[in-house]
């Protein structure tokens, strides 16, 4: 389409809130299902992602811009999404796995989930529980049990602290 | 083959070698309707010792049930994220930390124990290697470390079991 016009292509998305945006066609196709929606010339008019709110298909799309403008340089476009996902809280990182997911977009996909698994790192386990929500399933009990079995793997160091 | 041949003449002959047809239906039906027991089974079915096992597995049912059990009440991994997506996070924990991490919960007890955790992590190409060393001290007491290279850690085992904490070697 893009020969056709001499023009960049542009592609309306539309989220599940119903909030529209513009994307370049060239930053949009890092999305397979959008790539998939292009090739089969049916991209055309107001393309509706179901499963992505407006907050995070926003960032996506920021992620898109910047990434597709960073050229063939690995080193660069490690840095940008490093950059990137530095601010993001759990719940924004789980919406943009959730979103990455369905858009098919495995560079965001890698990176978001790389970035959750990070965060738990040297991390003691009550901060991982209260951090990610999780509810402790052990009675006291249990909890001493396995502690006790694995008592050797506690001598490491771990923190509580957000860093 | 041999049998066959033989049995061809005695047919047209008029007469019949093997029990007659109806006599093995009636038989297989009285095995069906009275088989009760494998032991009772293998009274009626002659060889059936290839075919019935008799060391049925106790528990096949009962981790069928708490599958099903699991399923229904079981928390996420990961509130917010729906399992398949949670593990594809999980997976890109570092090694050093899996231990710990089994102690979060009960679910992640289970993923972090078990084979499909590593099999993931190796068919992805996340596996890490460790360096596993024995030493002895002066006093000839063995003990075991882990050395993680991808972070430069000495990580501790659990002790050596007393009975082979003054062993002389292994192998």
């Amino acid at each position: 389409m893009a020969a056709e016009t001499g023009t960049p292509t542009t592609l309306t998305l539309k989220s599940n809130d119903d909030e529209l945006f513009s994307v370049a066609e060239s930053a949009a196709i890092l999305s397979v299902t959008i790539r998939n929606m292009v090739e089969d010339g049916c991209a055309g008019g107001v393309i509706p992602l179901d499963n992505v709110d407006g907050k995070t298909l926003a960032s996506v799309i920021t992620y898109m811009n910047g990434i597709s403008a960073i050229p063939a340089d690995e080193e660069k476009k490690k840095s940008y999404r490093d950059k990137f996902l530095s601010d993001k809280d759990f719940e924004t990182l789980a919406d943009m796995v959730l979103a990455a997911n369905y858009l098919n977009m495995s560079c965001l996909m890698d990176a978001v989930s790389a970035k959750i698994a990070q965060v738990m790192e040297k991390k003691s386990v009550g901060w991982v529980r209260r951090k990610f929500g999780i509810e402790n399933d052990y009675t006291p009990e249990e909890e001493a049990a396995v502690k006790e079995e694995h008592k050797w793997t506690f001598e490491g160091v771990e923190t509580d602290d957000d860093n | 083959m041999e049998q066959t041949v033989e049995r061809s003449p005695n047919v047209q002959r008029g007469y019949r070698v093997q029990a007659p047809l109806v006599d093995s239906v009636s038989c297989y039906c009285k095995v069906d309707s009275g088989l009760k027991t494998v032991v009772g089974a293998r009274k009626f079915v002659p060889g059936s010792k290839i075919c019935i096992q008799p060391d049925i597995n106790p528990r096949a049912h009962r981790s069928k049930n708490s599958r099903r059990e699991r399923t229904r009440i079981q928390p996420p991994l990961l509130p917010g994220l729906p399992d398949d997506l949670a593990i594809a996070c999980l997976i890109r924990v570092p090694r050093v930390d899996h231990n710990k991490l089994r102690l979060v919960s009960k679910r992640w007890f289970k993923l972090l124990a078990g084979n499909f955790f590593y099999s993931l992590r190796k068919s992805l190409g996340m596996a890490e290697e460790w360096v596993y060393v024995v030493k002895r001290d002066k006093d000839n007491r063995i003990s075991w470390h882990a050395f993680d290279p991808t972070y430069q850690l000495w990580q501790p085992l659990p002790t050596v079991p007393v009975d082979y904490s003054s062993a002389l070697g292994f192998g």
